[in-house]
C-alpha cells in the first residue's frame, strides 16, 4: 500500500514536472511568436498613423489654398472695405455692421450651402473684438483675445494665419486675414471650416473608416459661450476629452458616432494607459477586437497656432490585414500548443521510463545490499559499475567513491604492486571466461589490509562477456584467529611454567617448563589437582583466600611456596587467570609461574643493602629517616612525645688515624651493641655515617617534661655504658660519646629540622667538653643562624670591597711614629661597623680568613708602595697580622713574595705579626716559612706574646725581630703586680734575645712610664692614637713630624 | 458525506451574508414617497437627441430628489402629447399657455404645477412686433407700402399667430390679410427682419431685445402673458405626489449645462391667465387653427 502510494506520488511528480517544463518551453516560444506578430502589427499601425497624419495635413493644405481666393473675392473689394471703413466711426458702426451682414449674407449663405453648412465667416475689430459673426450675428463686441490667439496674432502682425482652433461657439480650421484699406488697419476676417468639413474630405480618402475629433477638455471649457454648453459633451473615450455637438444640434451636423465607434471607445476607455497616451500628445494607434473583427483606432494630434495639442483626430476602421495577422498568431499558437502537448507527453513518458529503470536498479541494489557478502560488478575494463553496501562497509568507501573506479587499482593488493596493477587475478580468470576462487588481501580506504575470500564470475549478457561479478568475505578475523592460535601454541612453550586446569582445578595440560621447574612430567599431574605441589608453608586460609579471589575476579597473582617432586621447597611467582567463554562461563584456569627463589633472596639482600648499615647491621640513614617521618606523623596524630638522640664519638678520628680503620670499625660495632642494649626493642638505633649514631625513641607520653626526663635517663645510661672500656682486637680502648637530644613534640613536622636540632645539641655537648649530654636550646639555632648569616655577609664584603684598613701608629719613647699596624675594619652596608672580634673568628672557622688575609696583605703592600713615594713615610714599617690558617698554607711564602713583587713594596718595610699559637703548631715548618720570608727581607713579630706557652728555646729558633706584649698584661700593669712582673719578664727576655719589644694597649701615661722605665721603648695604644683611616693616619704622621721638627 | 455537509453550511452562510449585505443598503436608501415611475414629455422639437439632452439634467435632478424613476418620452407634436396625456401615458408635461388651454378644454386631469422661467428677472412673458431699424418705424393702417410681409415663429407659439394677430389688431391691421411666413423660431424671425427679408415679425420680447443692437426695432409689445408651465396628470399622480413634485421643481436651481429650466421655476399663478384667456376668447378659432397649422408645419 505504501509502495503503491509512493509510486503514485512519483508518477504525479513526473507528470507535474513534464507539464511545468512543457509550459515553460511553450511560454517562451509563444512569447517569441507573439513578439513577432506584435512587431508586424505595430508596423501596420505605424503605417496607418502615417497615412492619417498625411491625410490630415493634406486636407488642411487644401483648405488653406481656397481661403486665400475667397478672401480676395469676397472681402478684399471696395464695397466691403468701405463698409468696414465706416464701421471705424462709432456713430456708424451699428449701421455698418448691418450693412456688412446684408452685403455678405448671400455669399455666406452660398458658401454655407456649398459646404453643407460648415463654412463660417467672422469679422473682428482691430482690437480683437468680435465685429460680426455670420453664424451668430446677434453676438458681437465680445473680447476674443483670450479665446482666439490666432486673431490676436493676425491683428498684431498684419499677416495671415492658418490654424485649427477652438472657439467660443464652434471649433474648426481658421484662415484669418488682416483687412487693410487705404493703409488703414480695419480689423481682420476669418474664413473657417468646421471640423465636419475636414472630416468629410478625409473620409473621402478612406470611406471605409469613420473619422471624428475629440477636444481637450481643460482647453475648451471656459472658452465657449455658456449658453452653448450643450455643443460639447464628454467623449466616450475619456472624460478629459470632449466631443463636439453630441446631439447634432448644429445645422448639417455630422452623424452621431456609430455604435461600433462607441463600443471601441468604451473598450479604449477601459485601457488604463489610454488616458496617458492621449495626454502625451503623440500619434498612436491601437487595435481592438469587436464581434470577432479587428478594428484599428488611430489618433492624430491636432495643434493650434502655438503647436499646442488641442484635439485628436481619430479614426476607427476595420483592419483585415491586422486581423489576418492576429488569426495567424492564433493558429500558430494552437499548433505550438499541440506540439508542446505532444512534447510534454513525451517528456512525461521519458521521465516515467527513467524512474522505472531507476526503481528497478534500486530494487536490485536493495537486494544486493541485504547480502552479508561484499559484491561488486565491473565492466570489461575493471571499472566498478555496481557495489553493494556490504562491500562499501568492508572497504570503507562510499558508492560514489567506488563507482567508475578500477577495482584492482583501488583496493586490490599484492606483494608486488606493479605486477598486480597489470594483472588482476580475478580479471585474468573472468576475462578468459573462467571463475575465480581464492583468498586475497584487499586494502581498505584507511589503508588497512584485510584478508578476503574472493569469488569472481564472468558476467555474460547474451554471449558477450561484459565484465565480472565479484563477491568477497572478510576473513581477517579468521586469519587473525589462526595466527593467534599459532602464537599461543608457541607462547605455551615458554620459559615460565604453565598449568591449565578445569574449573575444579583438575590439571588438563602442563608445558615443558612446568616439568623443568617442578620435576613433574605431564603424566604425573594431568588429572590431578595442584595440591600435589603443596609445600605446607601456606595455611588453609591462604588457599581459601586465593580461591575466593579467583572465583570472584578470575585472577590471582602472588608468591607461593611450593614443593618440587624431589621435595625441595621453592618460591614461585604465580599468576592464575580464569578463562571464560563467550557466555561468561568459567571454563579453565591458566596458571603461569616462575621460580622466584633466587629473586627472593636477591630482594632480601637488596633490602638489607638499601636500608641497613652493612657494618653494624643497624638501619641506615634512609631507613631511619623513613621511620622518623612515620614517628612524626604518629606523634602528630597521637600527641605522643618522642626523642631524637644525635651521638658522635669523641676522638674517633684519632682512633682511626692511630690504630687503623679496622679497629675503628670494631669500635663502631661494639658501640652499636651497647646502644641497642640501652634502648627498648621498639626504639630505633641507626648509624647515619662515620661515627655518628642516632636513636629514635617513640611513645614517651604526652607530657614533655616526662619525655625529657626519660630521654635524659637513657642518655645517662648510654654515657654510663661507655665508661666501660671497649676491647678491640684484644686491646682496651676508652671512648666517650657527645650526645645531643631533641624532644619530639607533636608540633614538629620536619625530620630534617629535628636532625639539625639534635646535631646542634650534640655540637654544643662536644663544645662543652665532650662525653656530655646536651638538649637542644632554641638559642643554639639563633647563634647558628647568625653565624651562617655572617659567613654570607663576609663573602659579600670581599666581593663588594666593604673592608678597609686602619692604621694605628707604633711610637718610640719620643713619641715618634716609627711603625704602624694595619688593622682590618668592616663597614657593613646595613649593620655598620662590625668588630673584628666578631667576624675574625667566624672567618677563621669558615676558612674565609685566607681570602681576607690575602686582601689585607695586598692592601698593606700597596700602602707601603704609596708611602715609599713620600719621604715622610719612607721609613715607616707596616705590621700585618697573619692568621694561623693563612700561615699554614703551603704556598704562603710564594704568595707573599708574589704580592711584594706585584705591588713593588719593599719587603724590609713589611712586618708580619704571628700569634704564639701559629708558631707552636708545627715548629719546623714554621721556621722554614719564616726563614724563607726573612731571607727576602720580611720581618716577623710575635703578637699577643704572653698568652701562649712560648718557651725561650722555642723563641730562639724563630727568626723574630719583635715581641709584642699582649694588651691584657698592659691593661692592669699599674695595679696588678703579676702583670707587671710578667711584663718585666717579657721585656727582659726580649732584651736577652735581642728582640725589639713593643707593648700594645698603652692607654695611660703611667703605663707608658712603667714600660719606659723597664726598657720597653716602643708603644702602641690609644694613649698615642687609635687606629685611623689611611688619610688621617698620614696626616697624623705629618703633624707629628712637624711638631718634632718644631721641637727640634 | 462530511464534504457535502461542509459545502451546504458554506452555501447557507454565503446566502445569509449576501442577503444581509444586499438588503441593508436598499432598505436604507428607499424613503418611499414615490413608489412609481414618472414619464415626462418635454416640448416637441425637431432634434430628439437635443431635446433629450435638454431634459436630461432635470429628470436626473427629480430622480435624485424624489427617489423615483423619471423617463423622458418624446413626441413629434403637441397633439400627440395631449393625446398621450389623456391616455395616461405621461404624468408630467411642459406646455405653452395656448396648448394648456386646449388641454384644459379636453380633460380635467391637467393640474398646473409651476411656470418655467425664460428670463432670470422676468416673471412673465411678452410678445412683440418688430422691424429692422432701417425699415418701417410705425404701423400704418392700411400700410402705405405694399402689404407688409410678416415673419412668424410657429403656429402654436404664443407669439406666433395669436399674439401677432392680437398686436396687429391694435393697429387696425389683420394678419389674415397680410402675407405671412412661419420661419420656425424666434431667432429666424429676428434674422429675417435684420436681413430685411420681411417688414415685420412677431416674436418674444427677450429674443427681439437680443437682436436690437444688431439692428432690430420693437414696434409694439403685448401685455404680460403667462409663461410655459409644467402640468401634472392628476389621474396618475396623487395630490401628495403632485405636491412633492411641485416642491422639488421649485427647489430646482439652474444648471448652466442644461437649457431646460436654466432659470428655474416659479409657482404657478392663475393671475396672468385671465387676460390671456380673454385674448384667446377674442380669437376663438385661433386655438383650433393653430393646432392644425402646427401639425401641418411639422
Amino acid at each position: 500500500m505504501m509502495w503503491t502510494e509512493k509510486t503514485k506520488n512519483a508518477s504525479l511528480f513526473d507528470a507535474l514536472f513534464a507539464v511545468l517544463l512543457s509550459v515553460a518551453i511553450w511560454a517562451v516560444l509563444l512569447h517569441g511568436i507573439y513578439q513577432s506578430s506584435q512587431k508586424e502589427i505595430q508596423a501596420d499601425l505605424h503605417e496607418i498613423i502615417s497615412k492619417q497624419e498625411m491625410a490630415w495635413l493634406s486636407v488642411q493644405k487644401m483648405f488653406h489654398q481656397g481661403a486665400e481666393v475667397r478672401f480676395q473675392m469676397a472681402v478684399n473689394n471696395p464695397e466691403v472695405l468701405s463698409i468696414l471703413e465706416r464701421a471705424q466711426d462709432p456713430t456708424q458702426t451699428q449701421q455698418a455692421r448691418l450693412d456688412l451682414y446684408r452685403a455678405l449674407y448671400p455669399y455666406y449663405q452660398k458658401r454655407l450651402n456649398e459646404h453643407d453648412g460648415h463654412f463660417h465667416l467672422h469679422f473682428h475689430t482691430p482690437d480683437n473684438r468680435s465685429f460680426l459673426r455670420f453664424h451668430q450675428p446677434e453676438m458681437f463686441g465680445d473680447d476674443l483675445s483670450a479665446a482666439r490667439p490666432s486673431i490676436v496674432e493676425v491683428n498684431r502682425t498684419l499677416t495671415p494665419v492658418y490654424a485649427f482652433e477652438t472657439g467660443k461657439v464652434i471649433s474648426g480650421l481658421r484662415h484669418i486675414f488682416p483687412i487693410i484699406y487705404h493703409g488703414k488697419h480695419l480689423g481682420s476676417v476669418e474664413f473657417g471650416q468646421r471640423f465636419e468639413a475636414l472630416r468629410q474630405e478625409i473620409a473621402a480618402f478612406n470611406p471605409q473608416d469613420e473619422y471624428n475629433i475629440v477636444y481637450k477638455r481643460d482647453l475648451i471649457e471656459g472658452k465657449y459661450f455658456k449658453q452653448f454648453s450643450y455643443l460639447y459633451a464628454p467623449s466616450p473615450f475619456s472624460s478629459h476629452w470632449l466631443q463636439e455637438d453630441p446631439y447634432s444640434v448644429l445645422k448639417h451636423a455630422a452623424a452621431p458616432l456609430s455604435p461600433t465607434v462607441q463600443a471601441i471607445a468604451a473598450l479604449a476607455k477601459q485601457d488604463p494607459n489610454f488616458d496617458q497616451q492621449l495626454a502625451d500628445g503623440q500619434s498612436f494607434a491601437k487595435t481592438f477586437t469587436l464581434n470577432g473583427k479587428t478594428y484599428t483606432l488611430c489618433l492624430t494630434p491636432v495643434h493650434d497656432i502655438h503647436q499646442q495639442n488641442i484635439a485628436y483626430l481619430f479614426s476607427v476602421g476595420e483592419s483585415d490585414q491586422i486581423q489576418r495577422k492576429e488569426q495567424r498568431f492564433l493558429t500558430e499558437s494552437i499548433v505550438l500548443s499541440v506540439i508542446m502537448l505532444l512534447i510534454g507527453i513525451g517528456i512525461w513518458r521519458l521521465l516515467v521510463s527513467q524512474r522505472q529503470q531507476k526503481e528497478h536498479r534500486s530494487y536490485l541494489q536493495r537486494i544486493n545490499n541485504t547480502l552479508s557478502e561484499g559484491l561488486y560488478v565491473t565492466d570489461r575494463n575493471g571499472c566498478i559499475t555496481m557495489v553493494n553496501t556490504a562491500a562499501q562497509n568492508t572497504l570503507g568507501y562510499t558508492d560514489t567513491e567506488m563507482l567508475g573506479q578500477n577495482a584492482h587499482d583501488l583496493f586490490h593488493s599484492s606483494e608486488d604492486p606493479q605486477d598486480c596493477s597489470q594483472h588482476c587475478p580475478i580479471e585474468t580468470a573472468t576475462l578468459s571466461g573462467n571463475a575465480y576462487h581464492g583468498e586475497l588481501v584487499f586494502i581498505t580506504k584507511e589503508q588497512q589490509p584485510i584478508w578476503v575470500s574472493v569469488s569472481g564470475q564472468p558476467l555474460y549478457i547474451g554471449n558477450v562477456n561484459k565484465g565480472m561479478v565479484v563477491s568477497f568475505n572478510d576473513i581477517s578475523a579468521q586469519k587473525a584467529q589462526d595466527e593467534a592460535l599459532r602464537i599461543a601454541a608457541t607462547a605455551f612453550e615458554t620459559q615460565e611454567g604453565i598449568m591449565i586446569t578445569d574449573p575444579k582445578g583438575n590439571v588438563l595440560q602442563v608445558n615443558q617448563a612446568f616439568t623443568r621447574l617442578t620435576g613433574y612430567e605431564a603424566e604425573d599431574v594431568i588429572g590431578k589437582t595442584p595440591k600435589i605441589l603443596n609445600s605446607g608453608m601456606q595455611d588453609h586460609a591462604f588457599y581459601e583466600q586465593m580461591w575466593q579471589t579467583l572465583l570472584r575476579h578470575h585472577y590471582w597473582q602472588g608468591e607461593i611456596w611450593n614443593k618440587r617432586k624431589n621435595g625441595d621447597v621453592y618460591l614461585e611467582w604465580l599468576t592464575i587467570t580464569g578463562v571464560v567463554n563467550h557466555k561468561g562461563v568459567l571454563t579453565h584456569f591458566v596458571a603461569s609461574f616462575s621460580d622466584a627463589t633466587e629473586r627472593h633472596k636477591a630482594q632480601e639482600e637488596i633490602q638489607k643493602l638499601a636500608f641497613y648499615d652493612p657494618l653494624t647491621k643497624l638501619p641506615n640513614r634512609r631507613l631511619f629517616l623513613d621511620r622518623l617521618e612515620h614517628a612524626l606523623i604518629y606523634s602528630q596524630r597521637t600527641r605522643q612525645c618522642g626523642a631524637l638522640f644525635f651521638i658522635d664519638l669523641d676522638n674517633f678520628k684519632t682512633l682511626n688515624d692511630t690504630r687503623g680503620h679496622l679497629i675503628g670499625d670494631l669500635l663502631l660495632k661494639e658501640v652499636s651493641k651497647r646502644l641497642l642494649d640501652n634502648v627498648r626493642m621498639v626504639d630505633t638505633v641507626s648509624r647515619i655515617g662515620g661515627d655518628e649514631f642516632v636513636i629514635l625513641l617513640e611513645n614517651l607520653g604526652e607530657n614533655t617534661d616526662k619525655a625529657v626526663h626519660y630521654a635524659e635517663n637513657i642518655a645517662l645510661n648510654i654515657l654510663q655504658a661507655f665508661r666501660q672500656p671497649f676491647i678491640l682486637n684484644g686491646e682496651s680502648h676508652h671512648s666517650s660519646p657527645s650526645i645531643g637530644i631533641e624532644i619530639i613534640r607533636c608540633e614538629h613536622n620536619s625530620p630534617d629540622e629535628l636532625l639539625t636540632h639534635a646535631d646542634l645539641a650534640m655540637y654544643q655537648a662536644k663544645k662543652q667538653g665532650r662525653n656530655n649530654v646536651r638538649f637542644f636550646d632554641p638559642q643554639m639555632q639563633t647563634n647558628v643562624e647568625k653565624l651562617v648569616s655572617l659567613q654570607s655577609d663576609l663573602r659579600e664584603a670581599l666581593e663588594q670591597n666593604q673592608f678597609e684598613l686602619y692604621y694605628q701608629p707604633q711610637v718610640n719613647q719620643y713619641a715618634e711614629i716609627i711603625y704602624a699596624e694595619a688593622l682590618i675594619r668592616w663597614k657593613h652596608p646595613q649593620k655598620g661597623y662590625i668588630s673584628p672580634a666578631d667576624f675574625i673568628p667566624v672567618a677563621e672557622e669558615s676558612g674565609q680568613i685566607i681570602a681576607i688575609g690575602d686582601w689585607v696583605l695586598q692592601t698593606a703592600c700597596e700602602t707601603l708602595v704609596k708611602w715609599q713615594q713620600e719621604p715622610v713615610f719612607a721609613l715607616l714599617k707596616l705590621a700585618v697580622n697573619v692568621s694561623a690558617k693563612q700561615f699554614a698554607e703551603k704556598d704562603f711564602v710564594e704568595k707573599v713574595t708574589r704580592v711584594l713583587e706585584e705591588t713593588g713594596a719593599d719587603p724590609n718595610q713589611l712586618k708580619l705579626e704571628l700569634t704564639e699559637s701559629v708558631t707552636v703548631k708545627d715548629l719546623e715548618t714554621t721556621i722554614r716559612t719564616m726563614n724563607a720570608l726573612r731571607d727576602i727581607g720580611v720581618r716577623f713579630s710575635i703578637d699577643d706574646f704572653g698568652t701562649g706557652h712560648s718557651s725561650l728555646s722555642y723563641l730562639k729558633r724563630l727568626p723574630l725581630s719583635q715581641l709584642k706584649i699582649d694588651q691584657s698584661f698592659i691593661r692592669d700593669l699599674t695595679v696588678d703586680s703579676d702583670d707587671a712582673i710578667i711584663v718585666k719578664t717579657i721585656i727582659a727576655m726580649s732584651n736577652t734575645l735581642k728582640l725589639e719589644v713593643i707593648a700594645e694597649g698603652v692607654e695611660t701615661i703611667e703605663q707608658k712610664e712603667f714600660l719606659k722605665e723597664n726598657h720597653c721603648t716602643v708603644y702602641q695604644g690609644y694613649l698615642f692614637s687609635p687606629p685611623l683611616p689611611l688619610e688621617k693616619f698620614e696626616n697624623l704622621v705629618r703633624t707629628t713630624l712637624e711638631i718634632h721638627f718644631l721641637d727640634a | 458525506m462530511k464534504r457535502t455537509s461542509l459545502f451546504a453550511y458554506l452555501w447557507i452562510a454565503l446566502c445569509g451574508l449576501s442577503s444581509v449585505a444586499l438588503a441593508t443598503p436598499s432598505m436604507a436608501e428607499r424613503p418611499a414617497p414615490f413608489p412609481k415611475t414618472i414619464h415626462y414629455a418635454p416640448l416637441p422639437m425637431n432634434n430628439p437627441a437635443f431635446n433629450l439632452a435638454k431634459s436630461q439634467v432635470l429628470t436626473q435632478y427629480l430622480q435624485a430628489k424624489l427617489h423615483i424613476q423619471v423617463i423622458p418620452k418624446l413626441y413629434d407634436n403637441y397633439e400627440d402629447i395631449l393625446t398621450a396625456f389623456q391616455q395616461g401615458e405621461v404624468e408630467l408635461i411642459e406646455l405653452g399657455p395656448l396648448v394648456y388651454f386646449t388641454l384644459q378644454s379636453q380633460t380635467e386631469h391637467a393640474t398646473p404645477l409651476v411656470s418655467v422661467k425664460h428670463h432670470p428677472q422676468e416673471e412673465y412673458y411678452q410678445c412683440v412686433l418688430a422691424a429692422p431699424i432701417d425699415g418701417i418705424n410705425h404701423l400704418e393702417s392700411p400700410p402705405t407700402q405694399p402689404a407688409y410681409k410678416v415673419a412668424l415663429t410657429q403656429p402654436l407659439s404664443t407669439c406666433g399667430w395669436l399674439m401677432t394677430q392680437h398686436l396687429l389688431e391694435k393697429h387696425g391691421l389683420h394678419l389674415e390679410t397680410l402675407p405671412s411666413q412661419y420661419l420656425g423660431s424666434h431667432e429666424a424671425v429676428a434674422m429675417a427682419l435684420i436681413r430685411k427679408e420681411h417688414q415685420i415679425g412677431g416674436l418674444a420680447r427677450f429674443i427681439a431685445e437680443r437682436y436690437a443692437n444688431l439692428g432690430l426695432r420693437i414696434l409694439d409689445t403685448s401685455e404680460p402673458l403667462p409663461q410655459f408651465i409644467m402640468v401634472a396628470n392628476n389621474a396618475k399622480l396623487s395630490a401628495d405626489e403632485r405636491n412633492a413634485l411641485q416642491a422639488a421643481l421649485l427647489d430646482y436651481r439652474s444648471n448652466e449645462q442644461t437649457p431646460m429650466g436654466i432659470y428655474g421655476f416659479n409657482p404657478f399663478s392663475e393671475k396672468l391667465f385671465d387676460r390671456f384667456q380673454s385674448i384667446v376668447a377674442q380669437n376663438p378659432h385661433t386655438q383650433q387653427y393653430a393646432l392644425k397649422q402646427e401639425a401641418v408645419h411639422r
